[in-house]
């Protein structure tokens, strides 16, 4: 076994249990609701006359669409409307950064799952017969299999421009004076899933004529940006559109581009009656956005006392057939690509494909997983190189706090890396784990900071309210309930700064009409639009109740405070004086921008958030497959707001990447995906999550950060696949560089000579 | 088109024809949409209803297969001897996140939690096998269960 590391001083530390939370553990306001199976998703809705949704998927992962015939569909009896391009009044494309994919394909379709028409009949059964009847001739176009083949010269292009969607980097430094002055270098290339989300709803939902607009309801992250591409897409001013995202059964970045949208609006629009349309999971898995594969050579010097000298990163991701938020991944993943550590000479080049390999997108992690996998496996190698224990190398290459960020940009004051080696140091993974005589056990960490927020260059803005009105504290934002704890985090924010109780308050969300626009429920920024829209907007609705209750009461405000149910004045019981219900409406809203660094000369984030990961694993000698016994994430991200929401986001985001690591991939022969369903894409399950799980938060911010709680939903994710990998190369010797790790690499890795 | 069957949903009569799967007719013609759709294959669990009290997956399930036969979706998990203990348990845990798996997941445990002896903990993993979850890494699920289990030894 590797050095181990030295125990050190333990800053506060919360750990995130209901047994350890006391009175900070609460039930989630939407838990009785999913407990009980009350709780009605918008895949669930069904009334009279409404319609059956089917689309019509291309035949061909790339081909040319010479003609499209809907005539014998149409005349089916029992179709009430059949859509194609020809259907699609205003623009026929979409994509949040830029719009490259059709609505429905006209002339042209690059991946199995490009939607060519959609069928509105009686039933399900009508429908599918007629997507049976419609004729589309194609002639087919040479495939772009591969993401290093797309960009060589005479590649077949995937779009006019070529096949180069985006590219990044930056070089500083001189990179061969470091790698001259390297006494160690460690080089291998990492490559990485085609990870599916996997939410348990597949998308879906129903959309009606309403008025001269329409309704459409299907799970999202951004109803007021889908709203603004639907309205692209159907040539209605937005006002004429109303969209619904919530409540959807997961999302995981999956949900955040248009799904089945644009489908469902133009044939309720087109049949003048309500259609509901449910992707089968074997559409769903052919068709959904994916996670970007990425392929990341990185070469790593260090000098002789294991400090960084030289970084060199060339990274290619594969985009799919669409740019979606590709884009964004790939300046994430290059924006990682130092990890949280120092060296003065690197240089940086990252490449974004488009192939006919499906279409990839958002997805947890955005990237920063990916390259987080290879610079945490990097600095693991160099330190076994060094003799240094992996706490030990960390420390000494760990940002300076108060350090510009990676790209040179102001960054928000808090830094809590030191803190996570802190905690790590002390973790009883350290210690040797009971295994099977035919295992072999070890132990890895691997730190990780996620920005939050979109970035210095999209617009990213929230607005929020809160009323009092019918007796209730009612807050309106349009973030979304994809199960992350987003309904529940209001709850206690709103509570605890008001001082009224949870149950006084009632979130409205995820409608655009019904609630105001709060960014979208991405980029782990939900946590901190929570935290400050309720600091916006509390105070002065607690003031306005207070001067409201002062007036009825005939007493001085300054007697009176809010309580559970009402306001109290002074010396009062415990029951309010003034209930709620008794007053008046009030409110009071806010509008602000999310914290934002001064670089413009590419997207950079501002608030960050913090964790250490550690593994536990035993691997079997005779199959080389991977336990993984014991997983722990240490986090710094400000206050918890909601504690079981929290404890959530971590145990789901740490499994999640455990499958990322061991399991999920979806590769491709000719365009066509090997995973048809869950039969043949394995998430994990019951069985394969470790026997113990452990998640903390450290919660001081800095004195001098007026910034608050940061989002949380990507931390989990971020560090479990190099932890693992480290723990692997612990008991091994050697490091897994391909996720999932195949088995018959760990089994070469035994047998290897140590 | 062969004659409907008959058969009892939450203590309702109900019909279903002999080759229609449970799951459609239950999310397409009978309303049962708590019944979650998650995969068709038999993989996820989230369809997952007790056919005379044991769990299984309700898109498996032909009609012939369950004429006569007493079905319970989570919307008759109240009408359960165990259903109040057992729900909230999982309520003050937190067990679920999206919540789209809890109708399966809480049907499969109804089922096991409803004979006796109560099941060990191996036996709550074990019986989960059939059911995914995306959001939670199904720590907190089997928490929940456990906090059920537990309350149910000390009842009479």
């Amino acid at each position: 076994a590797r050095p181990r590391p030295a125990p050190a001083p333990q800053p506060d530390l919360t750990e995130l249990s209901r047994a350890a939370g006391g009175e900070r553990w609460h039930m989630r306001e939407d838990m009785p609701a999913k407990v009980r199976g009350t709780l009605a998703y918008m895949t669930d809705v069904r009334a009279e006359g409404m319609l059956v949704g089917r689309i019509l998927r291309a035949a061909h992962p790339h081909a040319k669409i010479l003609a499209i015939d809907t005539a014998a569909a149409e005349a089916l009896p029992g179709v009430r409307a059949v859509v194609t391009h020809r259907d699609v009044p205003g623009m026929n494309a979409f994509g949040i950064l830029f719009q490259d994919q059709p609505a429905l394909c006209s002339d042209r379709v690059r991946y199995l799952g490009d939607a060519v028409a959609a069928v509105a009949a009686i039933d399900a059964e009508t429908a599918e017969r007629a997507l049976a009847l419609i004729r589309v001739d194609y002639r087919p176009l040479p495939l772009v299999e591969d993401m290093e083949a797309a960009l060589a010269p005479g590649a077949q292009p995937v779009h006019a421009a070529g096949n180069l969607v985006t590219e990044v980097g930056l070089s500083r430094g001189d990179l061969a004076a470091g790698f001259a002055a390297a006494v160690h270098v460690v080089e291998d290339t990492y490559v990485t899933p085609r990870q599916m989300h996997g939410f348990m709803e597949t998308e879906g939902g129903w959309a009606a004529p309403e008025g001269e607009g329409v309704i459409v309801c299907a799970g999202g992250q951004h109803g007021a940006r889908d709203r603004m591409q639907l309205a692209r897409i159907l040539a209605l001013p937005e006002d004429k559109i109303r969209v619904v995202t919530s409540p959807t059964g997961g999302a995981f970045g999956g949900k955040d581009e248009l799904t089945v949208q644009p489908a469902l609006a133009l044939l309720a629009l087109k049949a003048r009656a309500p259609v509901r349309l449910h992707l089968s999971r074997a559409e769903s898995v052919l068709a959904g956005t994916k996670r970007n594969p990425f392929r990341i050579r990185m070469r790593t010097g260090c000098d002789a006392e294991g400090r960084l000298v030289a970084q060199e990163v060339e990274a290619l991701a594969d985009s799919g057939a669409y740019a979606s938020l590709s884009p964004g991944v790939l300046e994430t993943a290059m924006e990682h690509a130092a990890g949280p550590y120092r060296v003065a000479n690197i240089r940086t080049r990252g490449r974004l494909a488009y192939t006919n390999n499906g279409t990839g997108g958002a997805f947890r992690g955005f990237g920063a997983n990916q390259m987080s996998y290879a610079i945490e496996c990097q600095i693991d190698r160099l330190a076994a190189r060094c003799g240094l224990d992996p706490v030990e190398i960390r420390r000494r290459n760990l940002r300076r706090a108060g350090a510009p960020g990676f790209l040179g940009q102001k960054v928000a004051p808090t830094e809590k890396l030191s803190e996570m080696l802190d905690i790590a140091a002390a973790s009883d993974l350290w210690a040797p784990a009971a295994a099977r005589p035919d295992e072999v056990t070890g132990t890895g960490i691997a730190l990780n900071y996620q920005g939050n927020g979109l970035g210095t260059i999209p617009t990213d803005e929230a607005r929020f309210e809160v009323r009092l009105e019918g007796g209730k504290i009612r807050v309106f934002t349009g973030l979304d309930e994809i199960g992350q704890g987003m309904v529940a985090s209001v709850h206690a924010a709103v509570a605890e700064r008001l001082h009224c109780a949870r149950a006084d308050i009632e979130v409205i969300f995820g409608d655009t009409g019904t609630a105001p626009d709060s960014g979208s429920t991405t980029a782990s920024r939900g946590g901190y639009v929570v935290w400050r829209g309720t600091e916006e907007t509390a105070p002065v609705l607690a003031e306005k109740i207070l001067a409201q209750a002062s007036l009825r009461l005939g007493l001085p405000a300054d007697r009176l405070r809010i309580v559970p149910g009402g306001v109290q004045a002074e010396g009062g019981n415990h029951s309010p004086t003034l209930a709620f219900s008794e007053l008046v409406p009030e409110r009071a809203e806010t509008f602000f921008a999310f914290p934002k660094s001064d670089y413009r000369a590419g997207n950079a984030r501002f608030i960050f958030a913090y964790g250490v990961t550690l593994a536990r694993v035993a691997i079997s000698r005779v199959s080389g497959a991977v336990r993984v016994l014991d997983l722990e994430i240490h986090t710094a991200a400000g206050k918890v707001i909601d504690m079981a929401s929290y404890l959530g986001q971590m145990e789901g985001g740490l499994v999640q990447g455990l499958g990322f690591t061991l399991t999920e991939d979806m590769p491709m022969t000719g365009g066509r995906p090997l995973a048809r369903n869950f039969d043949s894409y394995l998430m994990p399950t019951v069985r394969d999550v470790p026997e113990r799980m452990r998640a903390t938060a450290h919660e001081p911010l800095d004195p001098a950060d007026p910034f608050g709680p940061r989002g949380v939903g990507e931390l989990g994710i971020g560090a479990v696949t190099p932890a693992i990998a480290n723990a692997v190369a612990d008991a091994l010797g050697a490091w897994p560089a391909t996720a999932p790790f195949p088995p018959e690499t760990l089994l070469a890795m035994l047998e290897a000579p140590r | 088109m062969s004659p409907p069957l008959a058969f009892t949903l939450n203590g309702a009569p109900a019909t279903i024809g002999p080759d229609e799967t449970l799951l459609d007719a239950l999310r397409e013609r009978l309303g049962a949409t708590e019944v979650k759709a998650g995969c068709a294959i038999g993989r996820c669990g989230a369809c997952t209803v007790l056919l005379d009290g044991a769990a299984v997956n309700a898109c498996l399930l032909s009609g012939w297969q369950v004429a006569g036969r007493a079905i319970t979706t989570i919307a008759g998990l109240a009408a359960l001897p165990v259903g109040e203990t057992f729900a909230a348990a999982m309520e003050e845990e937190n067990a679920f996140q999206c919540g789209y798996c809890a109708p399966g997941m809480m049907m499969t445990l109804a089922g096991l939690l409803s004979v006796r002896p109560l099941p060990d903990d191996a036996r709550l993993s074990e019986a989960l096998e059939g059911n995914l979850c995306r959001c939670t890494g199904y720590h907190s699920i089997l928490r929940g269960a456990r906090t059920a289990r537990d309350r149910l030894k000390d009842k009479p």
